[in-house]
């Protein structure tokens, strides 16, 4: 059974533009249709592949064409069968996406504040959801080859905009104040190298201080 | 779909449930967080653990339980590791070489039905995955509107599936494509 509705967020969903409750509806929506999470898982490996390729799948060359024809003589005559489904498909898109490799360089993006252009992911560590009261500190995990981070809080007035070399800012002093219990807030990291250029940016979070 | 908590085959919930969840956990943890594996058989061993202790009554489809589960412990995850928010000494993230080499040899083989795919389709597949342009810039720069470049997407990857089934390669490792 198709689900057209559904269908038309898979892309939205792994590149991480969904905010949090879509793409937990998302979610909770492929745990219960397995053509929904087939068509999803393909997908993702469909994205791994054109990332794989980088920039030569608009310009296929000598290397690409010598790529592909040693290709088609391994599909022709040793197709791979594989005992777990989808597990394949999670690790090489994880080899792809997140894995240092030789072949193309990895996309240059331009640091440009009305563009979500993503390389990597970059995942928060915290806030998360519920908290008993003001975050001490946010914190992210590193981005390979990231110089600084910068980090947009939401939410505040007016919106706090820090930029560091460390994973964490830390949260004292009149910036505690700001966060009031009772309120929600949203926050957003993005890992830049040393000449300005963008590498990942995270799903912007949400999270709420309890009262 | 709600079934009755009896009529459930839990090796048959662990087969399918297994990638669906680990597609969850991977998203939410960073495709590259060593853990994700492990923080999956969590899951499931604890999701078959409450099916068969009786936990599961029903009230819920299978699959919503199950995300319920995986919710949770994705939460507990984070929240363990916000103690220590520093990352992963490097290397310690390297899957098996065996299994390194398998994902890889995948992959080429995918890549190179993309870059054999025709122009129009690997144009916009360039633009809206591989520079991850939205869908309405995409269409922009080529002429076409954003139902057009989803359509565009959809037959990329229904002509992709139906090369790959020539070749006797199934888009999905275990599909019968």
């Amino acid at each position: 059974m198709r689900h057209p509705e559904f269908e038309a967020k898979i892309d939205d969903y792994l590149l991480g533009r969904l905010d949090e409750e879509d793409a937990g509806r998302f979610e909770n929506h492929y745990f219960d249709c397995p053509e929904c999470f087939r068509l999803t898982a393909e997908r993702a490996a469909l994205q791994a592949a054109v990332k794989s390729a980088g920039p030569a799948i608009t310009s296929p060359g000598s290397a690409v064409e010598a790529r592909r024809d040693r290709s088609k003589t391994r599909f022709a005559q040793n197709p791979f069968r594989w005992a777990a489904a989808g597990a394949m498909v999670l690790g090489l898109a994880a080899v792809v996406l997140f894995w240092p490799r030789p072949g193309p360089e990895p996309v240059v993006l331009t640091r440009n504040g009305s563009d979500v252009i993503r390389g990597e992911s970059l995942t928060l560590i915290t806030p998360l959801g519920a908290i008993p009261k003001a975050p001490g500190k946010f914190a992210w995990n590193p981005v390979a080859g990231a110089a600084e981070y910068t980090i947009v809080v939401e939410g505040v007035d007016p919106t706090w905009t820090v930029t560091t070399r460390d994973l964490f800012i830390e949260v004292s002093g009149e910036n505690e104040a700001r966060f009031v219990p009772g309120k929600s807030y949203a926050w957003q990291v993005k890992a830049f190298t040393t000449q300005g250029i963008r590498l990942a940016t995270s799903v912007k979070t949400a999270f709420h201080i309890n009262r | 779909m709600t079934r009755p908590p009896g009529d459930l085959d839990l090796d048959e919930i662990a087969v399918r449930f297994r990638p669906i969840i680990g597609l969850k956990v991977r998203r939410a943890l960073g495709w590259r967080c060593p853990d994700w594996e492990d923080v999956t058989n969590e899951v499931l061993a604890q999701a078959i653990a409450k099916i068969r202790g009786g936990e599961f009554r029903g009230d819920s489809s299978i699959g919503t339980y199950i995300y319920t589960i995986t919710s949770r412990r994705i939460v507990d995850y984070i929240r363990d590791k916000a103690k220590t928010p520093y990352p992963f000494p490097s290397g310690t993230d390297a899957p098996l070489i065996s299994d390194r080499f398998a994902e890889e040899e995948r992959l080429a083989e995918l890549t190179a039905a993309v870059i054999g795919l025709p122009p129009k389709y690997r144009e916009v597949l360039d633009l809206y995955y591989y520079r991850e342009l939205s869908r309405e810039e995409t269409a922009r720069r080529i002429g076409l509107t954003p139902a057009q470049v989803s359509e565009r997407v959809h037959y990329a990857q229904k002509l992709l599936r139906k090369n790959l089934r020539q070749a006797g390669f199934p888009f999905l490792p275990g599909s019968d494509d």
